[in-house]
């Protein structure tokens, strides 16, 4: 099993935000823990560092038909206890994930698999039940990794470029080269030592004092100062986005005129230079990062700051003095800073709103409830492609505070659909921006700014690099080619 | 006996209601746990999938179900297991209630020893311009809050002068050293606002001594000043310290908080925190009752301490 290979030399430490609660790959446990884990498990596809889905377990792919798909895995792959990754396991961690009572992040996308045909050791066939658009992105995200069948909950054995070597509850996950990795001379560092450091301030001095090497989540605010400093930089993508959600179910915006109202009344750049140290670029459509399927110059209407417009429709619609339930929290402060300049921009036309500022697990509860009339939240779709606001503003779905409570538009849906089935890049770019046109005229969502993703890297760190977009969070899969001069 | 059987009566009643009000406060607050476990970092679950982890948690029976089952849990000393690994708690407080200890500890031992001379010192030297300076360097280091000490130290001990690394643990049986030069940063910092505390008592019940008539026999019998302060007033003075003291470790142990936040240290109040910020149930049951535990533990030695202090307790 041993190859001829350069060896993997130094240990590179890397500041979490949190220490993983769990490392079950299916299983969504925070972006800390996704970190750790596409180090330790690899799935069928992946992607490259420009963003787009290269094959990873895979050696190679292709589209037969519109719902069937073939896949030739990698000679030279092997889990992390030496057996060879095949068909079967594929199989195996498919099934797991699709199984009825799954609790894996991606059980509901994998429901459209069909058929799961094992032709020989290294080769397999998917059926779908219909086309699907993304189908590939659902299998290249770091939630859907091949785990061999001979493991299982909680033991699960991947086949990434490190092997998990030990684990201090609560504050600090160790991982080693795995020798026999697939990829030539390839991880580049031989230990990586996931340190967890809650506290922003605390990561920034360690990382200055050089205990770390690599730190998370830096907020905007302390760009300047990695930048300035000696021996750090930041490394930053426009990754999350920040966003309004409306209750239209109950209460005041129920009426599509007082929505209109508040999109016209809040001013992004106010946003970004409060909460952001302006480096927040304002989003005047669907929240999209580029993406060939989506084309924002096909649609002539845009959101925009227009507090005289705001005002008018307030008038026509009758209304005045209104008071409104306006939610976010004051665990993280980009929630909170948000919520302060909204409440402000939305005085300024005469809307007074009352704030409700909990923690995090309450503000998760009142969203999922609809105890509110508008709210504050910021997230990450799960690809890039603009499929992903079917999450924010598709039907159909569980009430969610991701999600505007009670939101339903048919023709929305119908179009979100038809965007997901088609196949032709620039048909699906003209169906997504009708999706664009309709929600920029029905405001479930008021979309707001990008919000810069940045880690703060030592200059003696290289090969580390962002992954664009929503993808930001999968950034780890750069960690194999990361090594430390 | 009698005092005994009743002092432990009143610890168990007090660790009952502590156990009821725990889990009635945990199950009023808002935030589901299973909707905590799936969406941190904006990510919307299905309704199932949170139902099907509200089951498997347990949190779908009824609140007095769930009461009583809890309350046959802990009295057969099971604290259960998290909601977020199904890690043992018991196991998980066992790890870290120590780390937590040994802060307190040191803290309380430096607080000791640079606190009781310095107070005896002032009190003996009372309105000197030692009495002066020390009172003002109390008072300074009552009125900093341990984040502003904290976050100094990092900034001057390891940005600065980069002698320390800012903040982290590392076990002692791996690498001793590393685990007090670990230690240090963060034990100092408890202790710059437990010093004060110990320097003001012990300046404060000396000099009350020092006016007794006993103290003003022991003189006119002809003793030594020095064995007239050492066995008559210090003595004496240590019981309101020890009091003080106790008091003021009981309420570190949940109360380090901030001092573990801000120097990444593990220990259970850190463990605290998050176990209530993920709604955390099991977690948050245990660690408060095992806190509360040696709550009333310390001050039963208190108690027992007096009795060595002063001879008239024991008799009592």
């Amino acid at each position: 099993m041993e190859v001829a290979r350069a060896a993997a030399k130094g240990t590179l430490r890397f500041g979490l935000s949190s220490f993983p609660p769990s490392l079950n790959p299916f299983e969504y446990s925070g972006t800390a823990a996704l970190t750790v884990k596409l180090v330790l498990y690899h799935s069928l596809l992946s992607y490259g560092a420009d963003g787009l889905v290269r094959p990873e377990l895979a050696s190679d792919y292709k589209q037969v038909d519109s719902t069937t798909y073939e896949f030739n895995l990698r000679e030279d792959a092997v889990f992390h206890d030496g057996s060879p990754v095949e068909a079967e396991d594929v199989k195996f961690s498919y099934e797991s994930i699709g199984a009825q009572k799954s609790t894996a992040y991606l059980r509901q996308d994998f429901q459209i698999i069909d058929k799961i045909d094992v032709t020989g050791p290294k080769t397999l066939r998917l059926t779908l039940k219909q086309p699907n658009a993304v189908f590939s992105q659902v299998l290249a995200s770091g939630y859907a990794p091949i785990v061999s069948r001979k493991s299982a909950a909680s033991n699960f054995i991947g086949a990434g470029p490190y092997t998990l070597q030990g684990i201090d509850r609560g504050s600090a996950i160790t991982v080693k080269a795995f020798p026999a990795y697939y990829r030539k001379d390839l991880p580049k560092l031989e230990v990586i030592r996931f340190v967890a450091m809650p506290d922003e301030s605390l990561r920034m001095a360690a990382l200055e004092s050089g205990d770390i090497d690599i730190i998370e989540y830096v907020s905007t605010q302390n760009m300047g100062r990695l930048e300035q400093g000696a021996s750090t930089h930041a490394a930053s993508v426009d990754g999350p986005f920040m966003y309004l959600l409306f209750n239209t179910k109950e209460g005041p915006f129920t009426d599509v005129r007082l929505r209109r109202a508040v999109s016209y009344a809040i001013d992004r750049a106010a946003v970004s230079s409060f909460g952001f140290s302006g480096m927040g670029k304002p989003i005047d459509g669907l929240p999209v990062p580029t993406d060939p399927a989506y084309d924002p110059s096909l649609v002539k209407e845009r959101l925009a700051y227009d507090p005289v417009k705001a005002r008018a429709l307030l008038k026509d619609a009758g209304v005045s003095n209104l008071t409104i339930q306006l939610l976010s929290t004051s665990q993280y402060a980009q929630h909170n800073d948000t919520a302060i300049v909204v409440q402000q921009n939305l005085a300024a036309v005469g809307i007074n709103a009352n704030m409700r500022l909990p923690d995090w697990a309450s503000r998760v509860s009142l969203g999922n409830e609809g105890k509110y009339h508008l709210a504050v939240q910021g997230t990450s779709g799960a690809y890039n492609d603009p499929d992903a606001v079917t999450g924010y503003i598709g039907g159909g779905q569980p009430a969610s505070y991701t999600r505007p409570f009670g939101y339903e538009n048919a023709e929305l849906d119908r179009f979100l659909d038809e965007g997901r089935r088609e196949m032709d890049t620039a048909r699906r770019a003209a169906i997504y921006a009708k999706v664009e046109r309709l929600a920029i005229a029905d405001v479930p969502i008021i979309p707001l700014i990008w919000r810069p993703q940045v880690w703060g890297v030592r200059n003696a760190v290289k090969g580390f690099a962002p992954l664009p977009g929503f993808l930001s969070f999968q950034s780890a899969l750069k960690l194999e080619e990361t090594e430390l001069k | 006996m009698n005092y005994f059987v009743r002092r432990a009566g009143t610890a168990l009643a007090t660790l009952f209601a502590v156990a009821t009000l725990i889990f009635l406060t945990l199950h009023l607050v808002p935030g589901d746990p299973a909707e905590v476990l799936m969406t941190s970092g904006g990510m919307a679950p299905s309704r199932e999938a949170i139902d099907a982890l509200r089951i498997s948690l347990g949190l779908d029976r009824p609140l007095w179900d769930q009461y009583l089952a809890y309350l046959a849990r802990i009295t057969s000393g099971d604290l259960g297991t998290s909601f977020q690994d199904h890690a043992s708690i018991s196991a998980e407080i066992i790890r870290r209630l120590p780390r937590t200890v040994e802060l307190i500890v040191s803290a309380a031992v430096a607080s000791v020893l640079i606190g009781m001379p310095a107070g005896i010192l002032a009190a003996l030297r009372r309105g000197s311009f030692w009495d002066g300076l020390l009172s003002s360097l109390a008072s300074l280091g009552l009125s900093l809050p341990i984040f502003v000490t904290g976050t100094l130290m990092i900034l001057v001990f390891s940005q600065t002068l980069r002698l320390v690394p800012a903040g982290g643990y590392a076990d002692f049986t791996e690498d001793p050293l590393k685990h007090v030069v670990y230690l240090a940063m963060p034990a100092i910092s408890i202790s710059v606002g437990l010093i004060p505390v110990v320097f003001r008592m012990t300046r404060t019940s000396i000099l009350e001594f020092l006016e007794r008539e006993w103290v003003r026999t022991a003189r006119a019998k002809g003793l030594t000043e020095r064995s007239v302060l050492l066995r008559h007033v210090v003595r004496n003075s240590l019981s309101p310290v020890i009091t003080v003291l106790g008091l003021h470790i009981g309420t570190l142990l949940g109360g380090t908080v901030l001092v573990e936040y801000v120097f990444n240290w593990p220990g259970l109040s850190g463990m605290l925190v998050q176990a209530v910020e993920q709604r955390d149930y099991p977690a948050v049951q245990g660690i408060v009752l095992v806190i509360c535990i040696l709550f009333v533990l310390i001050n039963m030695g208190v108690d027992l301490l007096y009795g060595l202090l002063d001879p008239r307790v024991r008799a009592r």
